[in-house]
């Protein structure tokens, strides 16, 4: 083990609360879904209860619609009118099924085009904004001392947001041919049935588990890669294998780190639980209080309102801390192992 | 740019920004009023015409104005320095480096350092009251200044007063066009009134029913 852990961890906890302008990159990454997770997977707990009671109250309203229409429709047309309903119907609007399948052939193509445009154009924004932020996180965590501005790490990183998006997709591209493979080596054993379906089960398991750890080494490469790209200006292929080196060399070391991230993530998971469970609290006592008093509700309104922003905010903030304080220790990590040249190629 | 007595730049501050962006997105929002007014107006002269023409009305509003304003609005930042909004309240966007941003230099802006700004409820649009150069976390990141080109509050609240009153009349107009169309009433209310009813496959359908009436409603 070469690493020193406890500078490693002191060093990420000061540069994490020093450097407030990186907060603004990990902001970025966990609105677009990247790392930390809690921020970008926000869920109100109450959400469900919420949803189910929306659907009560929307069937409330469309049950309501209909008596409504049925009075409307007894009230203003004649008994003989209403009795040929289901006849008018049939040529003037027909059912459902008719209108869907009456849809005009180019309202579906421009839907789906526009659609399909609309989410390629987000998946974009998604992974180019990703790589830029990591890009430019990764930039201001190095060069920390030197207190670059926004528009400088920035600037930075997209310089070398490219080459970062070529290493980014190796384990996106490896994840679709290990599908498509398994579905090619593994369907006809399946479809086959019988002793041949339980050898093909028992290799797939097998297979996952190969499969599994090939991406471990994959996605700890690239990870490792993303910051050889950033801190020493390579192209995507030899910092593959930079990460990889180091990966292999360092085995002890990056696994060691990797736990403590994960032991950090849950610690921030679990004082978001906590903070769920106490601001829920106070937002259970305030319903419970309009229930008891309704005036209250005035009062309680607000009081809701600021728990759920600061909820949100709160989730947001850690998230972002997280990302922050995980990127540095990989950052110092990598320059701790690889800084003095002792990982020769 | 322009500048003040004193031969220095004035800067936007962030209300003025705020108006301008509303004024842009209300400009941008006027198509989806005139969509509904033509909807009201010319396409609902029965149930399916109304569904299909709504569909097509939602098909733009969701998908086609959103593609459109992404492809424009940077190409409107490139070349005359920033969008209706901002054209009208006399604002620009101008490089730390050079007077004007590249397509590329706009699409970042608008689309990629403004999730920085708007993450945590805006957060980095308070940085413009914060800043001396008034630069929120997207003009910091995309090293872009709003500054004011020439003083455009009079035209933009016109612009704005006019763009909200055009907005409410079409609304209006629109809600009276389909109050009075009873057709579509009578249509929409047998339409839910047989879709609530179970089994609406097993409905009679002309050609089982002798109603003795003829299928054209008459009031």
């Amino acid at each position: 083990m070469k690493a020193d852990f406890g500078r490693i961890l002191s060093e990420a906890i000061r540069i994490t609360r020093t450097n407030k302008r990186l907060w603004v990159f990990a902001f970025v990454l966990a609105a677009l879904g990247y790392g930390g997770g809690s921020y970008s997977s926000f869920s109100n707990p109450g959400d469900l209860f919420n949803r189910d009671k929306e659907e009560v109250q929307q069937n409330k309203y469309y049950n309501t619609g209909v008596e409504k229409s049925q009075d409307i429709t007894s009230k203003f047309l004649p008994a003989q009118a209403l009795s040929a309903t289901p006849a008018v119907l049939s040529t003037t609007t027909s059912t459902i099924l008719t209108l869907l399948k009456g849809v005009p052939v180019a309202l579906v193509i421009v839907l789906v085009l526009a659609a399909l445009a609309l989410v390629s154009f987000g998946f974009a924004i998604s992974y180019y904004g990703t790589s830029w932020a990591q890009s430019s996180l990764i930039r201001g965590v190095d060069k920390e001392s030197e207190t670059p501005s926004l528009y400088q790490m920035s600037d930075f990183g997209k310089k070398h947001t490219g080459e970062v998006i070529k290493i980014r997709l190796i384990p996106l591209v490896a994840t679709l041919l290990f599908f498509a493979l398994s579905t090619l080596i593994f369907l006809p054993f399946l479809l086959i049935g019988g002793a041949a379906m339980v050898i093909g089960v028992i290799l797939l398991i097998l297979w996952f588990i190969v499969a599994l750890l090939l991406m471990l080494v994959l996605s700890a490469s690239v990870g490792l890669g993303v910051i050889a790209i950033n801190i020493e200006g390579l192209k995507w292929k030899p910092a593959l294998k930079k990460g990889f080196h180091v990966f292999k060399t360092y085995f002890v070391d990056v696994v060691i780190l990797a736990v403590i991230n994960c032991c950090s993530g849950c610690l921030v998971g679990i004082a978001l639980i906590i903070i769920t469970f106490v601001l829920g609290l106070v937002g259970l006592l305030t319903i419970l209080g309009v229930v008891a008093v309704p005036p209250f509700v005035v009062i309680a309104g607000p009081i809701v309102f600021l728990l759920v922003i600061g909820y949100i905010a709160l989730s947001a903030l850690f998230s972002a801390v997280l990302i922050v304080f995980q990127q540095a220790t990989w950052i110092l990590l990598y320059k701790q192992l690889v800084g003095d040249q002792n990982v020769k190629q | 740019m322009s500048n003040n007595n004193n031969g220095q730049v004035q800067y936007a501050g962030f209300w003025t920004r705020w108006f301008a962006e509303f004024t842009d997105i209300a400009i941008w929002w006027s198509l989806c009023f005139i969509g509904v007014f033509l909807l009201s107006r010319f396409g609902s002269g029965s149930a399916v015409d109304f569904i299909y023409n709504a569909l097509w009305l939602a098909v733009c509003v969701i998908f086609i104005f959103p593609l459109v304003r992404t492809v424009i609005h940077p190409l409107l930042i490139s070349s005359l320095g920033g969008g209706l909004g901002k054209l009208v309240f006399g604002l620009q966007i101008v490089r730390g480096d050079g007077p004007k941003l590249t397509y590329k230099n706009g699409l970042f802006r608008e689309y990629l350092a403004k999730i920085a700004s708007n993450a945590l409820f805006g957060l980095g649009y308070y940085w413009i009251f914060r800043t001396e150069k008034k630069q929120g976390w997207h003009d910091s990141l995309a090293d872009t200044y709003v500054v004011k080109k020439h003083n455009g509050i009079i035209t933009g609240f016109a612009v704005l007063t006019i763009m909200l009153i055009t907005e409410f009349s079409l609304v209006y107009v629109s809600a009276a066009n389909f109050a009075k169309n009873d057709t579509l009433k009578y249509d929409l209310t047998t339409l839910v009134t047989q879709i609530s009813q179970e089994g609406a496959d097993e409905l009679p359908v002309l050609e089982d029913v002798d109603t003795g009436v003829s299928p054209v409603v008459d009031y």
